[in-house]
């Protein structure tokens, strides 16, 4: 009777030991806790927004937009400052959807990020926090200008646009005045 | 007889990548001649984490449901047995994204949602047959299969007319319709090409193909496609197996085959020198359209034309035409085999239980319309095979 009663002892310290929640998010995917959780993850996603900062510099053509190696026809050469044997005329920049599509997109992980770092402060100290938030708006407000640079107003989305929680009608933003997204970022 | 019935519902999670988790990709891909995968601070650079964008929080496992139902008989002693069996698969909530787009100011693409779904059904029949005239003893045995998958949901934009939604609806519709141009013949001469009732370009020659004006607007363009024939696997299959036994004699025979498919030559069997002109040609190409003299100007209506299989070389015909399209039916005697085994009495006196000789052919002969490919394989190395084997083998058999 004794011994029974340590076997269900046993039986009970195993099967409560062995009791571990199932339902989890994957392990294997990389998530907001893992990102936004310590400074080498936050310094990861920086550095996706810096590497998508549409710049005009070295590794920008007006033919082939940003972060593009094809440097053939740089702006110099369109100004006829420079010239060189693939560049025969005057052009101007190529701006087809790709360039909207693409700064939007990076509005929407500045956005994100702005949504989501306050989850986590409780990790980091004052001034941390709001240098990285200060660089999140920074790098949004270049995107914008970038876009008003060539489209004028464009809509202004200060917040991440939630599908499918919101109807696709709310996600149609309309655009905004060229002077009211100037004042919004300056 | 046994009468069978099964039904069941199955989740399949082979699509799924937990999609309904947001999540990013770390580290990023990039490339050093665009886009790079990260940024460079303080003279390090740093990989960089991206998100995968919307999730769908309701994303689950798409659902199989699968039914059979048969049965199986012998009577007569052996003489006849059957085995039929019906079977379907509906399959439900297979991964697909929505046919609309979000706005771009989102800054983000559509999750996959459980949307499409498809029904296969198809029949299964075994047909036995075993009996013996005195010493004679003989069986044969035939199975047949046929089977077909029909859209039952597609996602798809609504269509902007009537003629876009019969092309390009594919919601409940069978899979694998091949669209293309019917066949009208071949011009036989100038004149044909003169009278043609639809437009006939200036560099028509004599042994072109004329495709089908299937909407007989006088031209032939995109619209004049329709379905000219099935694509994909084959979609009925057979078998029959023939074994007889009489005296020590025995033989064995399986035919195999397949109907309701079809293939389309390409690369070097549609061409000869194809890719390169210093690449060979296929003997198949002689037959066809030619100048009876060599040097003749083809485009002189004067021209003797002598008349083949194939169009004047360099006119090739349209890839999805019924020119292209062949039936790749075939009946193959697979294998064959014919042995003897010694009566026993006579081993037995040498200590030799038995002793049987036998001889096997593989691939005795095929029956098809297919010349230079195997209807086995009809799309394998784009037609670039080695020439099938046919093997025969003598074999002796001794047990002690």
């Amino acid at each position: 009777m004794k011994i029974a009663k340590y076997i269900l002892c046993l039986f009970f310290i195993f099967n409560i030991s062995s009791c571990i929640n199932m339902d989890i998010p994957p392990m294997n995917v990389v998530q907001d806790k893992d990102v936004f959780g310590t400074s080498n993850g936050i310094s990861s996603y920086m550095a996706r927004l810096y590497s998508c900062l549409p710049i005009e510099d070295f590794r920008y053509t007006p033919t082939r937009l940003f972060n593009h190696f094809w440097l053939v026809n740089p702006p110099s050469c369109i100004t006829g400052e420079g010239l060189s044997r693939d560049m025969g005329g005057a052009s101007s920049e190529n701006v087809d959807n790709k360039i909207f599509s693409d700064l939007y997109v990076l509005i929407r992980n500045c956005n994100y990020f702005l949504e989501t770092i306050d989850q986590y402060k409780d990790n980091y100290t004052e001034k941390e926090l709001n240098n990285w938030k200060g660089e999140a708006y920074f790098v949004r407000a270049v995107t914008y200008h970038a876009l008003a640079k060539r489209y004028g107003g464009v809509p202004l989305v200060n917040n991440v646009l939630k599908y499918p929680e919101q109807p696709v009608d709310q996600l149609n933003v309309p655009r905004s005045s060229e002077r009211g997204l100037e004042s919004s970022i300056s | 007889m046994k009468v069978r019935a099964s039904y069941g519902r199955m989740g399949d999670d082979s699509a799924s990548s937990y999609q309904f988790v947001t999540g990013y990709t770390y580290p990023a891909g990039g490339s050093n001649n665009q886009l790079p995968g990260g940024s460079v601070f303080d003279g390090t650079f740093v990989n960089s984490s991206v998100n995968k964008g919307i999730a769908n929080q309701n994303i689950t496992w798409f659902v199989a449901k699968t039914f059979d139902v048969g049965f199986d008989m012998e009577v007569w002693n052996g003489l006849l047995g059957v085995s039929a069996d019906y079977f379907t698969r509906d399959r439900s909530g297979l991964l697909t994204t929505r046919a609309m787009s979000l706005p771009v100011v989102v800054g983000a693409s559509l999750p996959q949602e459980n949307l499409n779904g498809d029904f296969t059904n198809g029949l299964e029949l075994e047909l036995n047959h075993r009996n013996h005239i005195g010493d004679f003893k003989y069986n044969a045995k035939g199975i047949f299969s046929i089977t077909r998958t029909q859209n039952t949901y597609q996602e798809m934009s609504a269509k902007g007319n009537s003629y876009d939604n019969w092309r390009n609806n594919s919601n409940d519709r069978y899979q694998n319709i091949w669209w293309g141009y019917g066949s009208n013949g071949i011009y036989q001469s100038y004149q044909d090409i003169a009278n043609s009732s639809v437009y006939a370009s200036r560099s028509t020659l004599p042994g072109d193909y004329i495709y089908e004006d299937w909407n007989g607007d006088g031209i032939i363009s995109d619209l004049d496609r329709h379905p000219i024939s099935f694509s994909g696997t084959p979609i009925v299959n057979f078998g029959l197996t023939l074994g007889a036994e009489w005296k020590g004699f025995d033989l064995n025979l399986l035919f195999q085959g397949s109907t309701m498919n079809y293939v389309s030559y390409v690369e070097q069997l549609i061409e000869p020198m194809w890719g390169s002109d210093y690449s060979n040609a296929l003997a198949m190409f002689l037959d066809r359209w030619h100048p009876a003299d060599p040097s003749a100007d083809p485009y002189d209506p004067n021209t003797q034309w002598v008349s083949g299989d194939l169009a004047y070389t360099g006119s090739v015909p349209e890839s999805d035409s019924k020119f292209r399209i062949h039936n790749a039916s075939y009946v193959r005697l697979k294998s064959a085999e014919l042995g003897y085994t010694l009566p026993s009495a006579l081993t037995k006196k040498v200590g030799i239980k038995s002793v049987r000789m036998f001889v096997n052919g593989y691939n005795l002969f095929t029956l098809s319309s297919m010349k230079y490919i195997d209807p086995e394989h009809p799309s394998d190395s784009y037609g670039n095979l080695y020439p099938l084997n046919r093997t025969i083998s003598l074999g002796l058999n001794v047990k002690f």
